[in-house]
């Protein structure tokens, strides 16, 4: 009996309590929507969710700053409305999506990619229903499955970077080989957590003709690398291309070191080579190995509008030189900003005609300081950030030797080792 | 690929193997001879790397002072694990509490030293035997640091009092304890020095490896493959088995290529269950009396 009495209790609180997060929710909900007619006023938000904390602090801080110095040359306002950034930590997946709910329920509806940009699929599947503007940075090639209004990819796909190292590899070998594609022998090695990353590359060889001398699709979990670094001497190559990362690059590189071996060309499909933990194994590891990747501050300053101002006032501003991500923060908040421009900043904060300014967007290739431009296919991914850079170590930089428009320095190709 | 390429491939295989056998060999005791299932051991194996890590390289702590202190914390943890989570004879319940307790250790190193990858930066100088045959110097020290490791806790066993009474109790604990031994007392102290040998195998592998959170995984594995493959119980065969493993795993890449490695390597190791249940160095009679 008394259990009973406690039961009806007990489920009667549950219920009233219920109720009351209801009420309570919906009348905040009302709250809102009746401000939102003097929101036209209020400085508007765009929100990044990055990792501030844990492991890809580095990525995720350089991310911040470069959305910061976005806004801050752009005067923090356009068209007279104030404009802010707003930042949570999003150290792993599920933070991202707990921070995503948490500033979501603050009244964020404008989002940008922060760094490693995981969580990313999961947000293509859900801003339309939330009608939240979301501007992505990830890469994976089948990120937006289906028509979306909100949802837009603004970097570079994960086959167009793959196929385009193909492309490095064929171009560094006619023009600095003296090896046109059908003669060039390529050894691809790789963790199999990156198959589909280095598939696309492989389909590219094919299609150019370029033999593939040896594929080395490692387990994971490998420790050991002197059976693979002993097959590449004694495989005849001509270009080396390692899809790495900092987990198995690393042990990868110092035995190579270890064992004076030099492969005769190095070209690092980036994500691990162009890091600073890759330039930590010292020059004598890192010098004359080139590297892939996306559109870096360095490089010809004629080639892209404001890069260089960029790059100096980065540096002043935060005391080191911008990586690559820092420019990839700092370029997709300008192309928020040519959406914002061509949109009454008083009707900003409805998202669908923001979301529509975003797919109208035609910005050409040197425009932005990213160098990519802009234009959106029916999935809303950009099909003009497909170039990318080749960038080649040199005593600690990494300076950007190829294409011919957009370098600062010529490769130095075959390097001599001091 | 000359003959030269194979020795080295070969002598390359045989030297990781060794400390394979030693990261084995407490697995071995514990599951073997103390009939314990600690399936947090190799992420034990992996806090030992990454204490060995901080205390050098990160608080600058001297090389003796700091193996002191991972002995000691080792040899604790060692004994608090045997006299709680692990004073239960069930194996199922093992296995579930030391699966909670693998999964603590990785997130805890993943909270007080963020998953990033650590490295202790050492170069590794090669000792040429002729022109184009080389080894490892820090692999040859860990191979034989190893052995030594091995041959001194055989000694232990056989020659002193407290390893004397180590095997009675395993081999028949009752009479053990009719003959006076604190059975009870003598398995905390068996398990404890099961974690020393950990210990050991943590700073041997950090000057080899690169360390993450999840390198355990791999220890583990690795542990259980060599442990099963010898015989359980069985701890010089775990070193035999630890130099078979290595050359193998070794041939496999360089023969058929990195990614045959795994489907290989554990096909030949459900093979020699198939042909050797007992394990390659173990025969039937000789069960749980290894030690």
């Amino acid at each position: 009996m008394l259990k009973k009495t406690i039961g009806t209790i007990l489920s009667t609180f549950l219920l009233a309590s219920t109720l009351a997060g209801c009420a309570s929710s919906s009348s905040s909900a009302k709250d809102e929507s009746s401000s939102s007619s003097s929101k036209g006023s209020e400085p508007f938000k765009i929100s990044m969710i990055t990792p501030l904390t844990g492991n890809n602090t580095f990525g995720g801080n350089e991310f911040k700053n470069g959305a910061e110095l976005a806004i801050e040359h752009l005067g923090g306002e356009i068209n007279g409305r104030k404009i802010e950034m707003e930042f949570a930590d999003g150290p792993d997946q599920n933070a991202t999506l707990s921070e995503f709910e948490r500033l979501y329920n603050k009244g964020s509806r404008v989002f940008v990619s922060g760094y490693g940009s995981g969580a990313d699929r999961t947000f293509a599947t859900m801003v339309d229903e939330m009608q939240v503007l979301y501007l992505s940075l990830a890469w994976d090639k089948d990120l937006i499955q289906g028509k979306s209004d909100y949802f837009y990819r603004v970097g570079a796909n994960v086959v167009d970077f793959s196929s385009g190292a193909m492309d490095q590899a064929v171009s560094v070998g006619e023009k600095y080989l003296g090896k046109d594609a059908k003669d060039l022998k390529v050894a691809v090695v790789y963790t199999s957590n990156f198959e589909h990353i280095v598939e696309p590359f492989k389909e590219r060889a094919k299609k150019l003709g370029v033999k593939l001398a040896l594929v080395e699709a490692y387990p994971n979990d490998t420790k050991d690398f002197v059976p693979i670094i002993t097959k590449l001497k004694n495989t005849d190559y001509d270009i080396l291309v390692p899809f790495q990362g900092v987990t198995d690059g690393t042990p990868f590189q110092k035995k190579m070191h270890e064992l004076k071996y030099t492969p005769p060309l190095t070209i690092g499909a980036g994500i691990y080579y162009d890091t600073p933990v890759f330039s930590n194994l010292g020059n004598d590891i890192t010098d004359g190995i080139l590297s892939q990747s996306y559109v870096t501050p360095f490089i010809n300053e004629e080639a892209a509008k404001g890069s260089k101002k960029f790059r100096e006032d980065y540096k002043k501003k935060y005391g080191h030189d911008p990586l690559t991500h820092a420019l990839q923060a700092y370029g997709i908040v300008n192309v928020l900003a040519k959406a914002l421009e061509s949109v009454d900043p008083a009707k900003w904060d409805d998202t669908k005609e923001l979301a529509a300014a975003v797919k109208k967007l035609d910005i050409d290739y040197g425009e932005l300081p990213w160098y990519w431009g802009v234009s959106f296919d029916k999935n809303n991914s950009n099909t003009k950030a497909d170039k990318f850079i080749l960038g080649q170590w040199n005593n600690g930089s990494l300076e950007t030797v190829f294409p011919d428009n957009l370098k600062t320095k010529d490769p130095i190709i075959p390097w001599e080792k001091k | 690929m000359g003959i030269d390429t194979f020795i080295n491939i070969i002598l390359n295989g045989i030297l990781i193997g060794g400390v394979y056998g030693l990261v084995a060999s407490a697995f071995t005791f514990q599951a073997g001879a103390l009939q314990i299932v600690n399936f947090s051991y190799g992420s034990s194996t992996m806090l030992a790397m990454y204490l060995t890590f901080f205390l050098i390289k990160e608080w600058n702590i001297p090389i003796v002072f700091a193996v002191v202190i991972l002995f000691a914390l080792f040899f604790t943890i060692g004994w608090i694990m045997r006299r709680t989570i692990l004073n239960n004879t069930n194996h199922g319940t093992q296995i579930l509490t030391t699966m909670a307790v693998e999964l603590v250790i990785i997130n805890l190193v993943i909270i007080f030293f963020t998953g990033f990858p650590r490295d202790m930066a050492i170069f590794e100088k090669r000792i040429n035997i002729t022109d184009t045959i080389s080894v490892g110097l820090t692999q040859l020290i860990c191979f034989f640091l190893a052995a030594a490791v091995l041959v001194s806790f055989h000694l232990f066993l056989n020659k002193t009092w407290a390893g004397m009474s180590i095997r009675a109790v395993v081999q028949k604990k009752e009479i053990a304890n009719i003959m006076g031994i604190n059975s009870e007392r003598i398995m905390d102290l068996a398990f404890s020095i099961s974690y020393l040998i950990i210990a050991i195998a943590g700073i041997m592998l950090m000057t080899m490896f690169q360390v993450e959170p999840h390198f355990g995984n791999y220890m583990m594995t690795i542990s259980f493959l060599v442990c099963v493959t010898a015989g359980i119980g069985n701890m010089g065969g775990s070193f035999l088995s630890g130099i078979i493993i290595g050359i193998l795993s070794a041939l496999i890449t360089t023969l058929l290529g990195a990614q045959f490695h795994d489907p290989v390597l554990f096909g030949l190791f459900v093979l020699i269950l198939l042909v050797r249940p007992n394990g390659l160095f173990n025969s039937s009679k000789r069960i749980a009396r290894q030690i």
